[in-house]
Order: C-alpha cells, then structure tokens, then sequence
C-alpha cells in the first residue's frame, strides 16, 4: 500500500497517536510511506513528484490555515485515491478552529503588536511577501479563518478524534483499503450509548451546573453531577475515555449526525438544567447557567470552523 | 399523490375585506396547486356547519383563512373540531391562517401579508399527518387513600357505574377525619359535624358497593404506566379476620389477653388502647374486626369463642395486579415531625402534644382531669424560613382548627385559661373561622410570639415554665398543658413520583396550567390529585376535589385523536435520557433499544423535541421541516431593505398575546410573521440556525410568563437557552438583537409590540447575515 501522511494547522498529536497503535506499525511495515514531514526528511517537490492518482490512502491532519496548507492539501488530493481528513482539526477545523473567533486583522495585530516583543525596535508584522536587498521574500497568505479540510478539497473519510483514540484508528486502518460505505469511523449514536455511566442517569433535571475544577466527581454520569459532558450530543466510539477520567466530553468526535450544529447541545443543556424553578424569581433561572462562562469553548471546542457560526462576524452592535 | 385542499376564506363581515383585497388574495390561492374548492364567506361562525357538508365532499384538507384558531371568541380551536367532525374532515389536517388578528387588524394594506401568510399555512398543511388514534383507555379508576376525598371520588365513581378500586393503607376509611372528633363543616357555617356520625355517613355504604373494590390494610407496591394505562400491583395485607364474616359482636375483645398497639400508630394518634384484635374504634367501617399482628401472640383464644368462624390466624397477604385508566391521588397529609423544633420537648412530655392529639383528648372530654393553663402554638413548623425546623408554607387550616378546639374545650372545661401563641398574623379564613376566632378573643389571651423553651418543673402540681420570645417582650408563662398546631406536610409522595408526576419544592404535585380551570388535573395526564395530598385543607374542601376529580376521571376516558404527538425513531435514539429529564407530563420513559413516548401521556408540547440531541424525536405536525417551509415562504411579500422578522410564539399566551394586538388594533410593522410553536421550548436552537440560513433576519421567540408556562418549564428552557444563544452570537460577532427572548401573556399586546419595533429598528441598520458552514 502507498500512503502519504500531511499535517496542516494542528499540534502534532495525531501523528502521535498513529504511532500508539500496534497496527499502525504494521500497516507501515507492510506499506511504501511516500511523503511523512513530521517524521522524515520531506519537502513540497517529494509530494509534488508523486504520479498523481498513484498513492492509496493520504492522511491529512490539522485544518486549513494557511495557503500553503490549502495547496499541499490539493496536490495530495491530485495524488490519492482515497484522502482522509484525520483527527477533529481537520474534520472540523479543531482547537486553532477556536481563533475564528477573531478575524486576520485582529489575531495579527494581538500576535505581533500588543503581545510581540520587539526586538529591533520596531514593531513588524507578517506580509505575504517583501523585498530584502532586492530578493522577493514569500510566506504563505494567513488567511481569514481556519477551515476544515473538506472546505478546500473533497475528503473520503473522517477520523475524528483529539487525537482519535487506538481502537478508532485500527478500525479506520484494518477497513478503509475496502472503502467502506460508513463516511466516518465513528459511531452514529452518542457517546452516552456506549458510555457505562449511562446507566447512573436519572430521570429527574440537574440541579446545578459546575466547571470541571469545582468539583470532585464520583464513578457516575458526569451530566448528574452538573458537569457540562456532551457526551449526549457526540458521536461514540472513541470509548469513553475521558469520562473514565472524570474528564465531561468536550465533543472532539463531532457532532451526531442530525444536529445542525454542534451548539444544538445549548438546548439540551439548557433543557435539563435546574430545579425548583417553581419558586425560583424568574431572573435567577439563569444562575444555574453560571458555570457556562464561554459557550464557544464549551459547545464549538472543536467544531467552530465547521459550524454555522464558523467566521467572526462583527456586527456594529454586538 | 396530491392532496386535496379546501379553502374558507372568511371576509369576517368586512372586517377582513377592509383591508385585505379579497379578490387578489382569492386569485392567489387558486393558483396554488391541489386546491379543490375555495369558498368564499361572509362570516363562518356564523353559517351552519351542516350547510358546509357538500361543499367539501372533494377535500380531505381544510385551511381556514380567517380569524386566530387562538383568540377568536367564535371559531377557536375547539369549534374547528367540531366543524371537522361535521363535514367528515381528519382533525389534524387543517390549518388556519390567521388574517384577521394578525394581519387585517393590525395592518392598513395587508394583501401582500395575507398571501404570504395563507402559503404559510399551505405549505404546512400540504405535509400534514392524520391524527393519531389513542390506545383504548381502560374504565377503572385507582383511588390510592380512603380518606374523604378518596371516598368522596370512590361514591361518585360508583354512582356513574365506573369500577373503582380504593386502596387505604390503614384497617378503616375515613382517614385522619376519624381521629378528630368534632370537624369543621365548612368555610361558611361556623358549626361543627361529629366524626363517628358522619364518617359512617360517607364511607358506609361503598363497602356493599359492587363497583367499588375496598383494600383496607393495603398498599400500593408498585405503580407504572404501560400502553396508555396504569398498571398498580396492590398489596392487601391479612387482616386475620374475614369482613364477610365477622359480626362485630366483639366476644373475641373479651378473651384476647394482648394489649395491641395505639389505633393509628406511628402518628401518635390514639383514640384508644385496643387489643390485639379488636376494631381501631367503634364507628370504624369495615364494620369488622381485626388483629393487630405485632400484640398478638397467637394463643388462639379469639378464634375458640368466635361464633362465625371468621378468625384465620394464618392468614396471608395477597398480591393483585390490575389496570386502571385513571388515578386519583388522596393520600393525605403528615404531620410535620414536630421532635424536630428545637426546645419544644415534644415526645419525651406528655402534657407537649400536637393539634391532632388534642383532638384525642378533645374526644375523651378531659373527663379524667381538666388542663388549668392551655398554651396554643399556631404555625409550628409552619411559615418558618428555617428548613429544619419546618416548612416555609401556611398550612391553612390550623388557625381555625385552633379557634375550633378552643371553642370545645371551653365548652368541656369553662375555668381552663388559655393562651394563643401566633405567629405574627391570624389566618381564620372565611366567615365560620373567623366569627370562632371572634368569639374566642373575649376570654383568650393572643399573644405574638413563639415558644422558646419549655422547662419541665413543678412549680405547681404538673405545671410547665413555657419562655417565650415575643417581638414585644419576652417572658415567661406557666401552663399544664401546650397544644402545637402541626404544619402538614404530603403523605405518601413517592407514589407521586412513581407515576412521573412533577412535585414541588415540598413534595406536593403540581397542577396543570392553567390551574384555574382543570383543578385536580396534575401534569400526568388521568391522574388526578385530591384533599390533602394536594395541600391542607378542611373536610369540605377535600369531599369537593374528590367529587370533581371523579367527574375528571370519568370525562378523561375519552380520547380523541392527537395532532400532535412525540415519536422516537429507534434507529437514531441513543437512549441517552435527556428526553426523559425534560417532559414534564411523565410520558417518556427509557424501552429496551431506545426512549420510548406513550402516546396516550404525550401533550405533544415538543420539548423532548427540541432537547433531543440525536434528533430522533419529532412531532407530529409539527415537523422541523414544516417549520422551515414556513419560513421559506413567508416573506416573499417583504421589500428589500426591511428586515424579514419571524415571532416564534408559544401556543398559550404569547400567541395570543400577539392576536391582543389585533384585537385591540394595533398598528404593526408588516414585515414579520408569526408562528404558533407548541411551547416556546419546542424548537431547538439548530433549528434556529436552519431558520437565519433560510434569509431570515431576526427572530422572536416568545413564551408564557414566568410561573405559567402549560408545561412547568418550558419557558424557562427557551430563555435559557436564548441567553445562551445571545452569548455565543456576541462571541462570534453578531447582534444579539437578531434573537430575542420575551415572556408575553396574553394581554401583553403591547410587550410584543415593543420588541417587534425595537428589533425591527436593530435591524434596519444591519445587513442581512450569511452563516458559514
């Protein structure tokens, strides 16, 4: 098998996590690793001397930042049969998904004026090219938002995942040579279907809400104990493996696949929480929200860029 | 195939040709495909519906174009019914548009309005279902609890020749009404009915009733709901003694050795000591003995001299498992543990005693010895803000019971001295309360206070130091005897919580909106609760919810086919709960594969909808898409440059609240469009989403008041959930004046008003708004 492995904008877990994997190992014995950046000694020409369509699987993690990205994103397209967009940054745009928040202008000028230490004097920003004793210095555009990577090239399969767990990884491994039907190697249902604190869940609303830190959680589901797991709203097959850290889902396996958006969890979440609220004066319905300080981060953790809500807008009278 | 829809557009008498162009309109909706026949009318409230018949043998839809289904004092909701029902017509397969209220009435020019809004209420009707037909409901009536209102409901079931089942926990019914001698007759006539002759009276006859099942002794060991149904599994304890046979001669009291526990044990109430077997008090029905099994030692002496062979010594309890259709709740009261008050000394004095055991020694008399000094505490553990030492609730009815007992107890002992400790107020409501009160205060002391501490000294012969802290003075009294009227709290709330009822903060069952009109009815529907298990109340008062819940019961048999109603698609549920956290009528519970809706249980207010992660639930008629659709069309008629508004309105109050508009016409901008949601919680906020990405440039979403809201909470939800909609769109860089969240009740006309001409302001100065992704 030929494979050819990219990273974009992500931090390099994935790659690691491919490494976990025993079968991982295999497949790479058994296989012709042609292009590898992070692991080997490659550059843009290795890539762009494959024969196009001659390479079997391309794995692409990290979202789509910069335009260098987007355009090794494309010639790896051109060079793959099937192209998968590994890990939650590429299927979704992931945690650096979170600066869309921000637009260009702003991410540059916190990055290089009010945070950048200067050291010449001066402060001096990024540009996609300049002239240095008469030489045209070029760097990638940065462009406006992060991007998932199906935005800028067709992507057959997903892996989501921060990073995706071993078993989510063997199974995309030991199936995807047989283009399996299923586009996403994860499960369709949530993550409360497989998850065993399931059965702890009561049938009544959850009292109050609190951030991780605030509490000590105990061997049941994190939701009844006012955690913020969105476990409910996100697709399985990554095995749980925060809650059984007591660690509530922040939803790197996206999505289940009807919601409009990852933020759909708001309405649930805003569905269960609170009691009492018979007597509760109206205005302190909404301390039970409290402990949600910051939905983008809580709901759109990483799924920003791939959501409704994907690009900063700036409204005047926000 | 395509349907086949029929068209009333109503002119109103001229009040909607005034300012909709009928004829433009007309043309319009015969352009519309499938429409079969439009009929044009003067005033349809006000045409027969018989004479409609042959118009519409060709459709199998109808859309009204007219007066709101909501407000309309002539044609509402229910009349559309029958009106369906008369011309042969499915009822879930029409649809009104709402021309009057909320378009001729509120707009100089509103054709281009109403064309929208008539494809509004087309394109929704064209993806109508038929209703669903309910499961058959079963015609039995649970009655858990034997007390008056239990009794009451139990005659009144029988009467109608509805089986009835009563279950009462203790050997005799009647309930806490046998243990007080003297009870109050009403609010209105201050006198006052003997127990032993009118618990008999009610209770008597209904043991040789042949629809009613009595299970004294009994329990309810389980309780659930099963294909629109309750399923009970009662546990009918041995009595040891056979009614059928038993004559009450009472020759076995003679010969039993045993001293059985106090009659009513547990709640300290006793009328006297018995014996093991014996009857719990005379006047007790079933008129028949029983035995006490914890005194009785089994010697068999009873069973020798009993002439009717009735004793079984051996006897065993049964198990009964049955179907009801409907459940009424009596289960009463309990007192609230008064050992729990700090320095009361209640339990460990005898002369420290509650309301309810006063009515004991009231029914001896003070035949032995008559108190000198009574001390009267009102409100123990009762209006208290401590949570420990009582509940913060009035429990209404021991003030009179207070005035009540004094009145008897100067009757039986007129030198007794007596003081009133209250607690800031008296509440002897109604007229028979208050005249006792009135009486009362010419020979008893009223003093604002509470007690203390009470010290146990023998100052003189059983005398008590009672300290009291007054807001005016403290100070110190001596008494032999202190009454506490007792705070009461719910009975037995776990069979409440059983049937997925919604209890308040104190355990009591929340009635259904709007709670004015459907007294009883709890948010479960058929099951219905009544007399002191739905709070404190005198005797007449509890006879009364139970005569109403019993005519409840017996309308709540039929069921009509529902237009809305939740549906689970197995293959999407994750069973992850979050649908069951949020119904509020206990109608979904988690099956084998995924969560399950009952039909029969379901209000179709959608808020499993909206809260269901997965998307699996969906409302019938009330489909996302249908919504989307809507929307879709609804502004064709809006010019560029004028924000496009939707009002999600809840089905209740804000509705309504918007058609006050018209009623009192009121001028409104004519570039928004209202939809009647099923609850301001029954739309999710992707669908929200769906709804910007459709063009749309600010949304209304509207719901009940705070307290109001039909489905306990599903207002709150919405706001919450707007709020945190608000957030999130502040982070990302769009107004927040693009969504808005409003409690609007009905006559809050001029609440909408305001937020539509302030969001429409907003957002003339925004461009329209294109979501990624």
């Amino acid at each position: 098998m030929r494979i050819i492995l990219n990273w974009a904008a992500s931090c390099g877990g994935c790659d690691v996590s491919l490494l976990d994997s025993e079968l991982a190992l295999n497949v790479a014995q058994s296989s012709e690793v042609l292009y590898w950046p992070v692991a080997l000694d490659f550059k843009r020409n290795d890539l762009e001397a494959i024969e196009d369509g001659s390479v079997d699987i391309g794995i692409i993690n990290g979202g789509i930042r910069t335009s260098e990205q987007e355009e090794e994103a494309k010639i790896a397209r051109e060079k793959c049969k099937i192209l998968v967009a590994f890990g939650s940054c590429a299927c979704f745009g992931g945690i650096p998904g979170l600066a869309n928040q921000y637009d260009r202008e702003s991410i540059i000028n916190r990055a290089y004026d009010e945070l950048a230490v200067s050291l010449i004097g001066e402060k001096i920003f990024p540009q996609p090219s300049c002239n240095v004793n008469g030489l045209c210095l070029t760097l990638p555009e940065f462009y406006d938002r992060v991007k998932p990577l199906d935005e800028v090239v067709e992507v057959d399969y997903y892996v989501p995942g921060c990073p995706p767990s071993t078993s989510t990884i063997e199974e995309f491994l030991a199936t995807v040579g047989n283009r399996p039907e299923k586009k996403y190697f994860a499960s369709d249902k949530s993550l409360c279907h497989e998850c065993k604190r399931n059965a702890t869940k009561s049938s009544n609303r959850v009292k109050d809400l609190h951030r991780p830190h605030e509490v000590v959680a105990e061997d049941v589901c994190l939701l009844e104990q006012g955690l913020v797991c969105l476990g409910f709203a996100t697709r399985g097959g990554c095995g749980a493996r925060c809650i059984n850290v007591n660690m509530p889902c922040r939803g790197c396996y996206g999505k289940l696949p009807k919601m409009t958006d990852s933020g759909d969890a708001i309405t649930t979440i805003a569905s269960v929480a609170g009691v009492g609220e018979d007597y509760t004066p109206p205005p302190n319905i909404f301390q039970v929200l409290n402990a949600v300080k910051d939905p983008v981060g809580i709901f759109y953790m990483f799924s920003l860029p791939k959501s409704a809500f994907g690009k900063y807008v700036g409204e005047e009278d926000v | 195939m395509g349907s086949k829809i029929g068209v009333i557009l109503c002119k109103c008498g001229g009040q909607i040709s005034k300012s909709i162009d009928i004829d433009i309109l007309s043309k319009e909706i015969e352009g519309l495909e499938d429409i079969n026949k439009l009929l044009i009318t003067d005033n349809l409230c006000k045409t027969p519906f018989s004479s409609m018949k042959e118009e519409f043998t060709d459709c199998d839809r109808i859309l009204f174009a007219g007066c709101s289904e909501r407000t309309s004092l002539t044609f509402s909701e229910e009349r559309i019914r029958k009106f369906l029902r008369e011309i042969g017509i499915d009822p879930a397969l029409y649809e009104v548009a709402n021309i009057r209220e909320q378009c001729a009435w509120i707009h100089r020019d509103g054709t281009d309005k109403a064309i929208d809004i008539v494809k509004m209420a087309y394109v929704k009707l064209k993806s109508n279902t038929p209703a669903l037909k309910m499961p058959g409901v079963v015609k039995k009536v649970l009655i858990i609890g034997g007390g008056p209102a239990g009794v009451q409901a139990a005659k009144d079931l029988a009467e109608e020749g509805i089986e009835t089942t009563l279950v009462e926990s203790k050997s005799y019914l009647g309930g806490h009404a046998c243990q007080i001698p003297f009870l109050l007759q009403c609010e209105g006539w201050p006198s006052m009915c003997v127990s032993e002759c009118v618990v008999p009276v009610q209770t008597k006859n209904l043991i040789f009733d042949e629809k009613v099942n009595v299970f004294t002794s009994s329990e309810i060991e389980d309780i659930w709901k099963e294909n629109g149904n309750f399923r009970a599994k009662i546990k009918v304890n041995p009595k040891f003694v056979d009614p059928n046979k038993c004559v009450s001669c009472g020759k076995c009291v003679e010969v039993c050795p045993e001293v059985g526990n106090p009659s009513g044990s547990g709640d300290g109430m006793e009328i006297y000591r018995r014996k093991a077997i014996d009857k719990d008090f005379a006047f007790a029905i079933p008129d028949s003995y029983n035995i006490n099994i914890d005194g009785c030692t089994k010697c068999g002496k009873c069973v020798e001299v009993c002439p009717e062979n009735a004793i079984d010594l051996e006897e065993e309890s049964i198990s009964i498992e049955e179907e009801y259709g409907a459940v009424i709740l009596a289960t009463g009261f309990d007192s609230f543990d008064l050992r729990k008050i700090k320095g009361l000394n209640y339990g460990d004095n005898i002369n420290v005693i509650s309301s309810l055991e006063m009515e004991n020694r009231l029914n001896a008399r003070f035949r032995d010895s008559k108190p000198k000094h009574v001390v009267f505490q009102l409100c123990t553990g009762s209006r208290t803000e401590d949570e420990e030492e009582g509940m913060p609730y009035c429990s209404k009815t021991c003030c009179g019971v207070t005035v009540k007992q004094i009145e008897k107890l100067t009757q039986m002992s007129p030198t007794t001295e007596i003081t009133v400790l209250y607690n800031n107020d008296i509440r002897t409501y109604g007229r028979s309360m208050e005249q006792l009160y009135n009486n009362s205060k010419l020979f008893v002391e009223f003093v604002n206070g509470r007690v203390s501490s009470i010290e146990k000294s023998d100052i003189k012969n059983g005398f008590m130091r009672i300290n009291l802290k007054s807001p005016s003075a403290d100070e110190s009294i001596e008494a032999d005897l202190v009454v506490l009227a007792e705070a009461q709290v719910p009975g037995n709330f776990e069979i409440a919580e059983k049937l997925g009822l919604k209890l308040d903060r104190f355990n009591y069952p929340i009635e259904n909106q709007p709670r004015i009109l459907r007294p009883t009815e709890s948010f479960v529907d058929r099951v219905f609760v009544v007399g002191a298990a739905s709070g404190p109340k005198i005797i007449q008062e509890s006879v009364e919810q139970g005569s109403v819940a019993a005519l409840r019961a017996i309308q709540s048999f039929r069921k009509e086919p529902k237009k809305f109603i939740s549906t689970i698609d197995g293959n999407l549920c994750s069973s992850c709960e979050m649908c069951v956290k949020a119904c509020p009528h206990g109608a979904i519970s988690i099956g084998e594969e995924s969560a399950v809706v009952d039909p029969a249980f379901c209000q179709g207010c959608g808020l499993c909808v909206s809260t269901c992660p997965s998307r699996a639930v969906q409302l019938t008629n009330f489909y996302d898409k249908q919504i989307l659709d809507q929307a879709e069309v609804a502004f064709e008629s809006v010019k560029e440059g004028e924000p496009k508004i939707l009002a999600l309105l809840c089905y209740w109050c804000s509705y309504s609240g918007a058609d006050m508009a018209g009623h009192n016409r009121i001028e409104l901008p004519t570039n928004f469009r209202s939809i009647r949601i099923r609850c301001s919680s029954s739309v999710n906020s992707g669908l929200l989403i769906d709804l910007f990405r459709k063009g749309v440039d600010g949304i209304i979403v509207a719901g009940c008041p705070p307290k109001n809201c039909h489905h306990l909470t599903g207002n709150y939800m919405a706001a919450k959930r707007i709020r945190l909609m608000n957030m999130l769109m502040s982070q990302m860089g769009i107004s927040p004046s693009r969504l808005k969240w409003e409690y609007i009740g009905a006559p809050e006309y001029g609440k909408f008003e305001e937020t539509l001409k302030r969001m429409n302001q907003a957002l003339k100065r925004l461009k329209p708004i294109v979501l990624e992704g």
